[in-house]
Formats: structure tokens, sequence, C-alpha cells
């Protein structure tokens, strides 16, 4: 009886942080929900009814911003980015992870992309893919690889791999942090036990280190994706979705509805629609993952 | 510890007593405080409407106004929300795009009764009156400053090619088709993104349209959507040649910096722009390297049409000092601060005396605004449908087709089905 009303007591101290989270976390995500149902535009906030489905139709059925276009951009954004991000961060970590001198100075460099602004890094990748005076162009032109400028941004075809060569300049270095640390709590008993088996480094590589960190790469990977898919302020700094939508990807799309449109009703539509997403992939990812791993 | 804890607590405690009875005895000795935001802030900006502020207290000890800036990105949003909640403003940053929201939501009051005792009122231009009475025919919003369209010149390169400067679009067209080498030199800078349609497109495309109504730029008078009459699609096929011919293919990319940088390199020799550009280009050009004159005419009907962008100030339906309200914001827009503000911001002033009183606006450049206000019988100053629904998204529909026109996707004529579809003309 005693043991049981110490449980309750707790339960009370709990009640603070519980209304803390409600009032920061849960609220707004209800608020969001609630807007993707109604007619919700600042244009005239004195007339809001509830809709049902209308936002998402027009969402869907909008062909001046196609739908199924702007999904296939982000799904080409999102995982574009992230094995790329993924595949060089973790060669960034291993090479980090060999003692030489003056490695934290260089790894302090390193990782300094990932303290700057999305914005920031928009506005600087605008200009070296500028198409008419831009560094990238300056440097194709001069190894003469190209006759004439190429206008990476101007140009569908080349827009959304200058978007993802930002984007991933930008992620290496998150994956390079988080797998530098996962590598360097490996132990070095274990290579040399698979050394002593004849293994080679290929081996190694794929039979041990990657094994051993795992639930590191799950989580990360798992994280990064949520956040690529979230991030629109790149493509904001250096396209706004364009030309002709062709860089448009949810996010972006949904902050045009918010910012351009004022309709905060199709805007959080998007959001649903994101949220949907994203907790789809990670239930997939997690069970695909944690099968394996028995 | 716990002796000098709560020593603190009580130094806390009456230090916080000491500065809530200051606060009741100012309102007690009858100093009213209004609620001011801004919603175009940025740093240089806030810190002269912040100085303004301090010289009308220092001259109105009975009032005290409390700026409230938020993030630019926000600014509109905060306002709306802050309106919405019921929340103290008194004054708040309106324009053009907002007013009409601001009314219809019921958030802002008539200032006709205080405009006919305004001692300034006479020497409003005649654009002024119709910025103020924007919305119902009744002003509910005191002018501050103007943004319109220039046609900015190098005249430097143009001397070089013994070109003369354009005074109709289809100069301006042969002009920069004759600078373009498709390489390094190119006659125009476009817009392409960001509001293309509202920087330059409907201007030179519209030019040659006879009859565009004044309250709205895609119709005309006899109600037929602007471009779809056959002066507007030819004029659309100039911008599109203009883009294939003088322009170079990353224009489709363009926003405002992009635009500038062409002109200021000397990669193209024409730009439309707006006042705001002047203070950029002055630290980058020297003037006797460009100019400014009014924007060309269409060569067929002898005029061109323009919107202009205005923000001025409005008083709240929750004020509970309109008065005092009053005193200030027409302090803010007396003409000497008139001629100040819009000096430091780079934007053309609301009255005619700063023309010719102010040493500033009286110089060269600046006369392509008064020759353009001066003759509303060539220069037409439209409005846009901003009070429709539909304006709001007009933007990013916009761009979307004219992107895929300019890239040669679509056909003229399926982009101004498309745009006719959209407002339903």
């Amino acid at each position: 009886m005693k043991e049981r009303k110490g449980f309750d007591i707790y339960l009370l101290y709990l009640i603070p942080v519980f209304l803390l989270i409600t009032a920061v976390v849960y609220y707004p995500v209800l608020k969001g929900l609630v807007f993707a149902f109604q007619d919700y535009n600042l244009f005239n906030t004195t007339n809001i009814t509830f809709n049902g489905f209308d936002n998402f139709r027009h969402i869907i059925e909008d062909i001046a911003f196609p739908f199924g276009q702007i999904l296939c951009n982000t799904f080409v954004w999102v995982f574009a980015s992230l094995i790329l991000q993924f595949v060089f961060g973790f060669i960034l970590a291993m090479l980090l992870k060999k003692p030489f001198p003056g490695r934290g100075i260089y790894t302090s460099f390193v990782f300094y992309t990932w303290a700057v602004s999305g914005f920031a890094i928009g506005l600087i990748w605008a200009w070296i893919f500028n198409g008419q005076f831009g560094l990238m162009n300056d440097i194709l032109m001069r190894l003469h690889l190209i006759d004439k400028p190429i206008g990476f941004l101007s140009d569908p075809k080349y827009a959304m791999k200058s978007v993802i060569m930002a984007n991933v300049w930008y992620g290496i270095p998150y994956f390079g942090i988080m797998l530098l640390a996962a590598l360097q709590s490996v132990p070095e008993e274990l290579y040399e036990a698979a050394k002593v088996d004849g293994a080679n480094a290929f081996t190694r590589l794929f039979s041990v280190t990657i094994p051993y960190i795992r639930p590191t790469i799950i989580s990360t990977t798992l994280l990064r994706m949520m956040w690529i898919m979230n991030f629109p302020e790149i493509i904001y700094g250096m396209t706004s979705g364009g030309p002709a939508n062709s860089t448009n990807i949810l996010s972006s799309y949904m902050l045009n509805k918010i910012y351009i449109e004022f309709d905060y009703g199709q805007g959080a539509a998007i959001g649903v629609m994101i949220m949907t997403l994203l907790f789809t992939f990670a239930v997939i990812y997690i069970g695909i993952t944690s099968r394996k791993e028995d | 510890m716990k002796k000098i804890t709560m020593l603190f607590l009580v130094a806390m405690l009456s230090v916080s007593m000491v500065f809530a009875q200051g606060n009741k005895e100012s309102a007690d000795s009858g100093v009213v405080e209004l609620n001011f935001i801004e919603t175009l802030p940025s740093p240089s900006r806030t810190a002269l409407i912040q100085s303004m502020i301090d010289e009308f207290e220092a001259q109105n000890p009975d009032i005290k106004i409390n700026l409230i800036s938020p993030p630019y990105e926000q600014a509109e949003n905060k306002m709306t929300m802050m309106l919405n909640a019921g929340e103290k403003l008194d004054i708040v940053e309106s324009r053009d795009a907002t007013i009409m929201q601001l009314l219809n939501n019921g958030h802002v009051i008539s200032l006709e009764g205080y405009l006919a005792d305004w001692e300034h009122s006479d020497d409003f231009m005649d654009i002024s009156w119709r910025a103020a009475r924007t919305v119902g025919d009744e002003a509910y919003i005191l002018p501050m400053i103007y943004f319109a369209k220039g046609l900015f010149v190098r005249t430097d390169i143009l001397e070089e090619k013994g070109i003369e400067i354009p005074t109709t679009i289809e100069e301006l067209y042969d002009a920069a088709v004759a600078l373009t080498d498709g390489e390094t030199h190119f006659g125009y800078a476009i817009r392409g993104k960001n509001k293309a349609w509202k920087v330059s497109s409907d201007l030179i495309s519209l030019a040659n349209v006879p009859n565009i109504s004044m309250d709205n730029f895609y119709l005309t008078e006899d109600g037929t959507f602007s471009y779809a009459t056959e002066e507007g699609k030819a004029g659309l096929q100039r911008y599109v040649d203009l883009y294939k011919n003088a322009v170079p293919a990353d224009g489709i990319n363009w926003g405002f910096n992009e635009q500038l940088n062409a002109f200021v390199s000397g990669v193209s020799a024409f730009l439309i722009q707006d006042p705001d550009s002047i203070p950029v280009l002055d630290q980058q050009l020297s003037r006797d390297k460009y100019t400014v004159v009014p924007v060309p005419v269409g060569e067929d009907t002898g005029v061109v049409y323009q919107d202009f962008a205005f923000q001025g100030l409005s008083i709240t339906s929750s004020c509970e000092h309109p008065d005092e309200a009053w005193r200030f914001i027409s302090f803010m827009v007396s003409p000497e601060n008139n001629a100040r503000f819009c000096r430091e911001y780079g934007a053309i002033p609301v009255f005619n005396s700063v023309f010719t009183d102010d040493e500033y606006f009286s110089s060269d450049l600046f006369k392509a605004w008064n020759t353009m206000f001066n003759n509303p019988d060539v220069y037409k100053f439209v409005n846009y449908p901003i009070t429709s629904e539909k304006f709001a998204a007009w933007e990013p529909y916009n761009q979307q087709y004219m992107q895929q026109l300019l890239m040669g996707n679509i056909t003229i004529d399926e982009t101004i089905a498309k745009w006719q579809e959209y407002w339903g003309y």
C-alpha cells in the first residue's frame, strides 16, 4: 500500500513536464492537423471553416504544380543526398581515424560546414553555380572541359544535381562526426584477431567495422533522412524550387504555400503528408534493419 | 548559502516592485504608450525608425512609442497573429498587399478625418491620394514610400557602341539585341524568379495593349484578359524573344542580386528596377557610368503600364488613443522626415515639394520618377488585382508557366490560356 502511494507521488512530479511537452509539442502538432482540414487563409481569417479533404485534393490535383513531380523530386533529393553524404562521410571518418600530425585542427576545419546555416549555404552555392560568372563554370572553362558557361541552376537537367551537390557538401561532416565517434569505439583486438585469421582490409571493413557500428549507422541514417526531407533552405536559397518546378520538394512547396500564398490550410496538409511519409519510412526502415539483426 | 539566496530573492523582489511602481506612476502621469510594429525591418531601417521615434518622444513627452521589430521573414505574419489574438497594437506598418487583409479583418480605422485637417495634405502627389484610398475609396493608410520601376542604363557601354537611350519598348529590344554578342555581352538584365511579373515581364509585354483598366493590370476596359488580346500575345512573344536574343540562358534563375550583378559587371546594359537599387549601384558604379530614365513606352500606344508599390502607416481599430497615434504617424510622414526616410531607404517620397526642395531628390537620377509621376497620361500606374483572393498564389503560378515558356516547353497560347484559366477572366 505504501509503495503504491509513492508511485502516485512520482506521477504527480511528472505533471509539470507533461504539461510543458503538451504545450510545446503535442498542441502545435494537433493544431497543425486541424489546420490541414480547414480553409485557413491569412487573406481572410474571419471566415475559417472545415473543408474536409479539400486541401489535400487541391494539392494532389493542382496541374500547375504536378504532385507526382514534386514527390519524385523529394525522393531524389532525399535518397541521393543521403547516400552520397553517408558514403563520403564514412570515407572521411575512416581517414580521420588514423592519427596524423595536426589531426585535431584539421578535424575541426572539416566539420566547420556543419555549423553554417542552410540559407547561407544556399546563397554561397548559388554563386558557385551562377551560370554567368560562377566559380564552377570558371573552373570548367579554364580546364577546357566546356566551351561556354552552363546554366546549372537555370537548366532543369542540372538544377537538381546542383542543389544535391550543395546539400552533400553540407551533410558530409555530420556523418563524419557520428561515424568517427563510433569507429573509435571498435576495439583494436577485433582487428588483430581478424588479421590473425587472415582477413584482408576489405573483409575487415565488412565483417568487423560495419557490423560493429551498425546501430550508429541505422540511427544516423534514419535521423538524417528525416532532416533532409525537412530541409528546404538550400533549395530556397539556390532556386526557390525552380526552374519550372524542377527542384521543388514537399517542404519547399509547403514554405511557398505558407509564406507566399498565406494558405495555412494547404501548408498544413503538406505538413501532414510529410509526417505520414516519414512515419511510414521509419517503420519500414526499422522493420528491415531489425530483422537482419536476428 | 541559504541566507545568501534569500537575500538575493528579497533584493530581486524589491527591485521588481520599484519597477512596477515606476510603470504605474508613468501611467498616472498621463503618458500614453503606443505599440508600433514594423513589418519590413532591416537593421539600418530599424535604427532609422528608432532615431525618428526618439526625436518624436523628445518633442512629445506625453507619448511613448514602443517599437516592435520581428525578424523580416515573420514580421507580417507576426502582425496578423498579434491582431487576431487581440494583443495591444496601436500602429501598424501596412502596404499595398496587406491593407486589404487588414481592412477585411476589421483591424484598421479610416484616416479621412485626420487627413482633411492636415496641413500637408495639399502637398500630396496625386498618386499619394490613390495609395491612401486603395480600398473602398476611403483612406486607411498614410503612405510613406513608393517604389516604381525606372530604366537603368549603362551610359558608358551605350556610348562606346554608339547606341541611343531607348524610349520605346521596341527600341529597347533592338538596342538590347544589338549589344548582345552571345558570350560575354548581353543587352538586358532580366528577372527570372521571385516576382518577375511584378518587376518587369508585365511592363514589357503589355505596353502595347491600348486600353488596360486602371483597376486591374490583367483586364482591358472591355473586360478581356490583357494577355489574351492581339497586342498582349505579340508583347509576350517579344518578351520571349528578348530572353532568347539578349539575355544569357541563366537569366531564368536571376533574382535581384543576379540582376544587379549583371548590370554592374557590364554583362547587361539595361535593367528595369526600383529606386532602392540606386544606393547599391552608387557603391559600385560611379554616376558617370549609369543613369536612370523613365521606363520605355509602347510604340503603338505611347503609354506604358506598371504598378507601384507603397508602404505606409495605419492606426488599428483596437487603439484607445487614435489622436496620439495620428500625431505620431503624421510626424513620421512630414515632408522633412519623409525625404530623410526615403533617402536612407532608397525609396520615392510622397510629397511634391520634396522633389524641388530636397537636395538629394532634385538630382538627375530622380527626374525619371518625377517625370513619370507627373505624366499620368503616359505613365499609367495601374493596380494589380490585389483584392482578389487569387492574388497571393499568382506569384508561384505565374513563375511556373513563365519559366516553362522561356525554356520552350509550352507555347505562348498555352501559357496565356493557363493564366486566363487561373484568373477566370
